[in-house]
């Protein structure tokens, strides 16, 4: 008996945190503009990517950590020079 | 198997299950674009390449092109991906199949603008990786990727296979990168004995570059790029081309650039000196400077821009003209020019009076620009003027290029889709009364529709 028990405690555990990176984070950070994880539904166009970036950036230290405020902004100014790249006139 | 046992491999199974999962979720793949249409009215431009028409009685034409481009990336995580990106440019209506001028991404009418359309017209222009050094915290990108100078373009901005790594140290970002961009080293005849390696006529590029912020206002910069040409040098077996691009062996370049804010303006002075070899009896020593601006006034924002690239019409002694890698890979996109200075919204059509060559076949030139551009809801607008000259006179005493005034107004559809239409005309200077003495002053007109995702 104590040894069923175990095996279903067990299960429901990895069940439940198997379950907890599947599903979009519900804490104020998005942990997928800020470290590509728990991406669901990630169709955002370019101008739309941009734009949540900026909104995250503008939550600023209350939200994030200077270190990860820096990251977004890394990851704005990347997007930017995507925009660039793809818009370069000529060749 | 006893059931301990039984447990114990359940449980190793399931957490490898949901180990493997996690790693699988992380990956994003990016697909980026756009698309542009332009339609030209115009008595100037013929289409592609070739250089703005300064001739006597230009006809006016319409013609139309359109221009995607299709950006995948793998994204394993936020330390490594694979960037791709290719073009597809046609011509409405295609392209003639002797067309030896050059249209951009097109060769003998293999255009989708033909009849029926099913043409090749897909160009590769990026396949790279993108990875951060785990080891040395440097960020790498290795592969056919863009590369632009920190001097607006007026050196070189273009796609090239290369390795280029950049690493941050608190206020400070350093780049060291190496770019081959030509190499016309033949494949070996079964009958030759020279035995000649691979990579024997190559031209490099080397770059270096640092960036310090002192605050949050105000980064300064210097860089050191290096060509080293070798496509030219000949031996007995060689197939090596007899013009090599560029047009020198050995080239240094050195300079300066700041980006300063100060308050509701933002200016980004530049300057740099190159010098080199020719070839074995003729040095180079040339400079150029100038600089960008933009300054927020009432809706919308004052831009200015202005540049000079020293020249040389003596032909002997050492070459005091600015040198670039080719016409084709430079721009000065901060003119917001149309005629005088290849447009920085072109797509296929990409050119301008001097057929992008802004050295002015070793003449030099320099430009003034400025104009205001805004928005009103979803309307924008902007306006410019430019002038241009040659730094030294051409064979008949001239200088003056011309100048142009330009207008756009556009609308946005949505938000990734604008329209637009745009005029511009150019004033010739005398510079072209030696070669088309009666010419008609060029103008185009322009609608487009742009649409970027």
């Amino acid at each position: 008996m104590k040894r069923v028990m175990l095996v279903l405690v067990g299960s429901l555990f990895l069940t439940s945190s198997t379950g907890a990176f599947a599903q979009q984070t519900q804490a104020e950070k998005n942990e997928c503009l800020l470290a590509s994880k728990n991406c669901k539904d990630q169709v955002d166009d370019i101008y739309k990517r941009m734009q949540r970036l900026d909104k995250e950036i503008k939550k600023g230290t209350k939200v994030y950590t200077p270190q990860e405020l820096k990251r977004l902004q890394e990851k704005l100014t990347e997007t930017q020079e995507t925009l660039r790249d793809l818009e370069k006139p000529g060749h | 198997m006893s059931f301990q046992k039984k447990l114990l491999a359940f449980a190793a199974v399931s957490a490898l299950s949901a180990a493997t999962a996690v790693p699988a979720m992380a990956l994003e793949n990016e697909f980026h674009g756009m698309f542009k249409f332009m339609g030209f009215q115009t008595n100037a431009l013929q289409g592609g390449d070739a250089k703005v028409l300064a001739s006597d009685d230009a006809h006016s034409g319409f013609f139309a092109e359109q221009r995607a481009r299709i950006m995948y990336t793998a994204k394993a995580n936020d330390n490594l991906k694979l960037v791709t990106h290719f073009e597809l440019d046609t011509r409405f209506g295609g392209i003639k199949v002797t067309d030896g001028k050059g249209y951009k991404g097109t060769y003998n009418g293999n255009d989708s603008g033909n009849l029926d359309a099913d043409a090749l017209t897909l160009e590769t222009k990026n396949v790279y990786l993108d990875f951060n050094c785990p080891i040395t915290g440097a960020n790498f990108k290795v592969g056919s990727q863009p590369w632009a100078d920190a001097y607006q373009s007026l050196f070189l901005l273009a796609d090239m296979t290369g390795v280029i790594a950049t690493k941050k140290v608190d206020n400070f970002t350093g780049s060291l990168g190496w770019f081959r961009f030509d190499d016309n080293t033949a494949a070996i005849a079964s009958t030759d004995t020279t035995n000649t390696g691979a990579g024997q006529y190559t031209a490099d590029l080397i770059v270096v570059d640092g960036k310090y912020a002192i605050n949050k206002d105000i980064t300064v910069g210097a860089t050191y790029y290096n060509i080293q040409n070798d496509t030219a040098l000949t031996a007995a077996t060689t197939t090596a081309p007899t013009v090599p691009v560029p047009n020198y062996e050995l080239l240094h370049m050195i300079g300066l650039n700041a980006d300063m804010k100060f308050g509701d303006a933002v200016v980004k002075p530049f300057a740099a000196y190159q010098f080199g070899e020719k070839n074995s009896t003729t040095d180079i020593s040339a400079y150029m400077f100038g600089a960008t601006g933009k300054v927020k006034v009432g809706p919308g924002s004052v831009n200015f821009a202005g540049y000079y690239l020293s020249g040389d019409n003596n032909n002997t002694g050492d070459v005091k003209s600015f040198q670039t890698v080719a016409a084709s890979t430079t721009y000065f996109n901060a003119s917001n020019m149309w005629l005088l200075q290849r447009p920085g919204q072109a797509i296929n059509t990409s050119t301008s009076l001097l057929g992008n060559d802004n050295t002015a076949k070793g003449l030099g030139t320099a430009g003034v620009f400025a104009g205001y551009e805004g928005t009103m809801d979803k309307v924008f607008y902007n306006a410019n003027v430019g002038y241009m000259t040659t730094s030294k006179k051409n064979a008949a005493g001239d200088k003056s290029i011309g100048t142009e005034i330009n207008a756009q107004v556009g609308y946005k559809v949505y938000d990734n889709l604008s329209a637009s239409v745009a005029g511009a005309y150019a004033f010739l200077g005398n510079y072209f009364d030696a070669t088309a003495p009666d010419a008609d002053n060029p103008y185009l007109v322009n609608v487009q529709l742009s649409y970027a995702f």
